[in-house]
């Protein structure tokens, strides 16, 4: 009996090693740190600009919200050993030639875009005189809110409903498909525009990274 | 026997007085009592002249509407929304009878067949046309 038990231990134990030594366990990354970068003039205390601070004496601009314009910008390492106040003012500088060269300040972003499409009009509101007012029903709640003012809102639903009658209150079938189409095209067109929109604020941040990459590489940072 | 003939001839009088008289088939939908009337086509028109084929829904007109002549008005019964027209005029010729009025923008006319209760409609307005068919029926 005890040997079976010890044998069976044996058989066990050479499996765990088996699968261990095949590599198809999970096998954690080692956390030994990698070698340290052979630079020639690494920065004392570098580290990345998460959140910008403008610059303190060099670059003052009237309304400079780096939020924003930082938050695609590329990663720029001090090459040549600027130390951190450097970099902070180069990239203010770099920041004003961008948006003087690009014409797109991405603290504030905006784009010059043709008129919008005739039709076109902002997010829609809820209104309370919307369409719910319209048609026979309109005519009923309009006639009924009278009534209920006069005190007899059924009396008044009633003299609403007869300004608009049995024949008064048709409506083309024709025309409301028209009005749905119709609508359905602004819709589009809307779309369309903001679609347009949105590709020229891309367009122009793009323009503008590029200018601003171009401007901090001239000042020996490596721009990636 | 003479006896017995003149109680038949009697009785038949009798018959003939009590019993009310049939009602003519040419007066049975001529508005003398209220009715109800449905659509079951209607016609769109506009004045480039093409027509098309809808439902009453598809054009915001009821279904279902009474027609009572003594009250000279028109109501919806197909919803419950208190919907009604007012008839402005009642006309009978020829069978039919014929009614009429104007709501809002536009004119309409009501013939019904004063046998059948078949019922014709019409409504126009500016640059177009309702034109609806049905069936009126004595409730």
């Amino acid at each position: 009996m005890l040997k079976w038990i010890a044998g069976g231990a044996f058989i066990a134990a050479q499996f765990v090693i088996g699968c261990a030594g095949q590599g198809g366990g999970y096998s954690p990354p080692s956390a030994t740190p990698p070698p340290p970068m052979a630079t020639n003039a690494p920065p004392p205390a570098y580290s990345p600009p998460p959140a910008y601070a403008p610059p303190p004496s060099a670059y003052s601009p009237p309304s400079y919200a780096p939020a924003p314009a930082y938050s695609t910008q590329p990663y720029i390492y001090p090459a040549r050993g600027q130390s951190p106040q450097q970099e902070e003012s180069d990239k203010g500088q770099c920041y004003g030639w961008a948006v003087q060269q690009t014409g797109f300040d991405p603290a504030n972003p905006r784009v010059a875009m043709p008129p919008p499409p005739p039709g076109y009009t902002p997010p829609p509101q809820q209104s309370l005189a919307g369409g719910a007012l319209e048609g026979g029903l309109g005519g009923g709640a309009l006639g009924a809110v009278g009534g209920a003012i006069g005190g007899n809102a059924g009396e008044g639903a009633a003299i609403g409903a007869a300004v608009g009658g049995l024949f008064g209150l048709m409506r083309r079938a024709r025309m409301q498909e028209e009005e749905q189409q119709q609508m359905q095209q602004q819709g589009r067109q809307q779309q369309a525009y903001m679609a347009q929109q949105q590709n020229a604020l891309a367009q122009g941040r793009a323009n503008y990274n590029r200018a601003f990459s171009a401007c901090m590489t001239a000042r020996g940072y490596t721009v990636n | 026997m003479s006896r017995l003939a003149l109680g038949l001839a009697v009785l038949a009088v009798l018959v003939a007085v009590v019993t009310p008289p049939p009602v003519s088939a040419a007066g049975k939908y001529d508005g003398s009592a209220s009715m109800v009337c449905a659509v079951s086509s209607v016609h769109e028109c506009v004045a480039t002249g093409r027509c098309q084929l809808r439902t009453a829904g598809n054009v915001n007109f009821p279904g279902i509407i009474r027609v009572d002549i003594k009250a000279m008005k028109m109501s919806d019964l197909a919803s419950e929304k208190p919907r009604e027209s007012a008839i402005r005029n009642v006309d009978h010729a020829n069978g039919r009878m014929i009614l009429s009025g104007a709501e809002g923008d536009r004119g309409w006319i009501l013939l019904i067949n004063e046998a059948s209760g078949a019922m014709s409609v019409t409504a126009a307005g500016d640059g177009e046309g309702f034109v609806m068919f049905g069936q009126c029926a004595l409730p």
